[in-house]
Parts: C-alpha cells; sequence; structure tokens
C-alpha cells in the first residue's frame, strides 16, 4: 500500500531523478500534496546547477541598499541632497529602483514558489 | 585523522559507489572529505548557504558537522545510500534536512510551515479527494519535470521556478552550458546569446511538460 511507504531521503532523491517506481510516485505524490513546503525542495533537487545569485557582490549591494531605500518609505524620505548622494554611490540601475521605491507605485513583490508553480501550470494549461 | 587515504587525484578515478565503497568498508575518512568537501562541494556548499546565508559565520560549522554527521554510528547514513538516485541528488538532499535540523536546534525560533492533510481544500463540508486538488496537478507537474528529455529545457524550468528572470539565467548558462554540452541529450548547438533563446527553451519546456502531462488522467 502506497500510504505505508516509508518515505526516505533516498525514495525522494530517485523521484526526483526520474528512477522512482510506479508505486513509489504514488506514494511520493500523495507526501508532496501533504507537505507543499516541499515542493519547492523537490524542485531544488532537480536543478542540477546549483547556484545562487545572491552571493554575487553586485547583487548583494543592490538588495541591501533596497531594503535601506524601503525601510526609509515613506516615512522618511530622504532629502534631495543625500538623494542625489545615495546615487552617485550606486549604479544607474539602482538608482532607477530608487525612483520607483520613491513613487506612488508599490514595490514589486517577488512571486512564492507556489505563485510561479501556479503561473507555469495555466501557461502549460492555455497551450 | 585517517592516515591510510589516498591523495584526491586518486580518488578523482573512482566512482561515487566506490568511494562510499571505501569509508564504509575501509574507513577511510579522506575518502568522505573528497566527495563532500571536493566532488560535491559546490552541491554541499549551495545548500547550506541557502539555509545560512543570513549567518555566514556559521556556514563552515555547519559543513564539519554534516561530515561527523555521516560518519557517526559506523556511516549509518551513507550505508543507506543504495545507488537509487544519483550521489548528488542524494547528499543535496541529505544536506538540507541537515541544515533544517542544526537550525532548529541552534535557533528555537525558527520554524518551517507545514500544512496538514486536514486543510485540504474543500467544497461545502466536502474535503476533496487529494488527486482532485490543485496541489495535486501542482505536484504532478514538478513530476513531469523530472522526465523532460533534455537538460536544457529542465535547466530553464528548475531557474523559472525558482525566480530567476531570462536575463539571469542567460547569464547561469553561460557557466552551465560548457560542464553539459558533451551530455549526449543535450541538443543545443551553440550556447544561448540572449534573452529571446530563453524564452524559446522555455516554450518548448513547456509544450513537453504539456505531452508528459497528458499521461495523467486529471489533464
Amino acid at each position: 500500500m502506497s500510504s505505508e511507504m516509508e518515505i526516505t531521503d533516498e525514495l525522494i532523491a530517485a523521484y526526483a531523478d526520474g528512477m522512482a517506481t510506479p508505486e513509489e510516485k504514488v506514494a511520493v505524490r500523495k507526501y508532496l500534496v501533504e507537505h507543499p513546503e516541499e515542493r519547492e525542495r523537490m524542485v531544488m533537487l532537480m536543478d542540477d546547477f546549483p547556484t545562487d545569485l545572491e552571493d554575487r557582490d553586485e547583487d548583494k549591494n543592490e538588495r541591501v541598499f533596497d531594503s535601506h531605500v524601503y525601510n526609509m518609505a515613506p516615512s522618511e524620505l530622504p532629502s534631495p541632497i543625500s538623494l542625489i548622494k545615495m546615487m552617485a554611490k550606486t549604479s544607474f540601475k539602482v538608482a532607477k529602483k530608487v525612483k520607483r521605491a520613491l513613487s506612488d507605485e508599490p514595490p514589486r513583490k517577488k512571486d512564492s514558489f507556489e505563485e510561479r508553480l501556479s503561473k507555469l501550470m495555466e501557461e502549460i494549461d492555455s497551450l | 585523522m585517517d592516515v591510510i587515504g589516498m591523495n584526491s587525484f586518486e580518488y578523482s578515478r573512482y566512482s561515487d559507489q566506490e568511494l562510499i565503497g571505501l569509508i564504509v568498508n575501509g574507513n577511510e575518512v579522506s575518502a568522505l572529505d573528497y566527495l563532500l568537501f571536493e566532488r560535491y562541494s559546490d552541491t554541499v556548499y549551495h545548500h547550506i548557504f541557502r539555509y545560512f546565508k543570513t549567518r555566514p559565520q556559521c556556514i563552515e560549522d555547519v559543513k564539519q558537522e554534516l561530515r561527523i554527521h555521516l560518519a557517526k554510528n559506523g556511516y549509518q547514513k551513507l550505508l543507506k545510500f543504495q545507488g537509487r538516485s544519483s550521489f548528488n541528488t542524494w547528499i543535496s538532499r541529505t544536506a538540507e534536512n541537515f541544515c533544517i535540523d542544526y537550525w532548529r536546534s541552534s535557533f528555537k525560533k525558527f520554524k518551517f510551515e507545514s500544512v496538514s492533510i486536514e486543510d485540504r481544500p474543500t467544497i461545502g463540508n466536502i474535503v476533496l479527494p487529494y488527486d482532485e486538488t490543485p496541489e495535486y496537478r501542482r505536484t504532478l507537474l514538478i513530476e513531469a519535470i523530472s522526465e523532460l528529455s533534455r537538460p536544457e529545457l529542465r535547466f530553464v524550468i528548475t531557474k523559472t521556478l525558482e525566480g530567476y528572470s531570462s536575463k539571469e539565467i542567460l547569464a547561469m548558462f553561460q557557466i552551465w552550458y560548457p560542464l553539459h554540452m558533451r551530455d549526449p541529450k543535450c541538443t543545443l548547438k551553440n550556447v544561448p546569446t540572449n534573452v529571446n533563446n530563453i524564452d524559446g527553451l522555455r516554450m518548448e519546456a513547456k509544450n513537453e511538460l504539456k505531452r508528459i502531462l497528458k499521461k495523467y488522467d486529471v489533464f
């Protein structure tokens, strides 16, 4: 019975590699449905080129700067002079983000994994 | 520390399974170090980094703790590896679980979201069978990704689901492609040069996913 099958690390790994048996697939599917947090981890396992752009210095600097700006707005908007100083220290790309952050437009929120998965599902359905 | 171990060059000639045999049967700790910190160092680092990027001072400790975790009780953990998946996937899963446990024991406030079976979507008072839920369809979609025929399609889709933009995926392709161009399943003749190429690959992947998903009754 699939419900009695133990979900081991090796079974999860075999599923990610497409090497699980049909019975095992049924058991892992049920497990993934009941443990949504495991779905994202499964996709990470399927990714054979683990990398993280967040460890790039440029991205890291941008993120630190973004959080600084977002934390200030809207209660403590920087003065024009301090804004120019900040902009001078950053790239043009980051400066555009500052402009967006200080405008009425709310900062764009990054989708969650489940939102991205749903979006992909919808795109496939519409093909 | 182990004194009978070979050097990295000698270990590089052994397969993963042969190295595990050396570790488990011959107690060659240096072979374990080679697997963890050389052959799969990028994989191990990546997973630890994901969990501890806000506490970089912990990363080295976690790596060493993972090594101890795999070696304890006569390599019980390694003995469970039967070679049903690639070692890369297995060590990814093991490293992630270890990081979660480490977090839980070290930083008590840390919690992982978990949804009980009782939280399944309902229509009125009726709980939908799990295989009729949107979650089930999304799970099948993930399974279908593992069946994609070409590594470049799998690469683009997994990176898309991890939230990377086409531009970022294009940048990553420049590193990924030289490592995979000799894979017989990889049919790309040249490395993509612009985001349109990435979008084209994503569209190919979606079409193939649709074909794979048609095998299931719910589609």
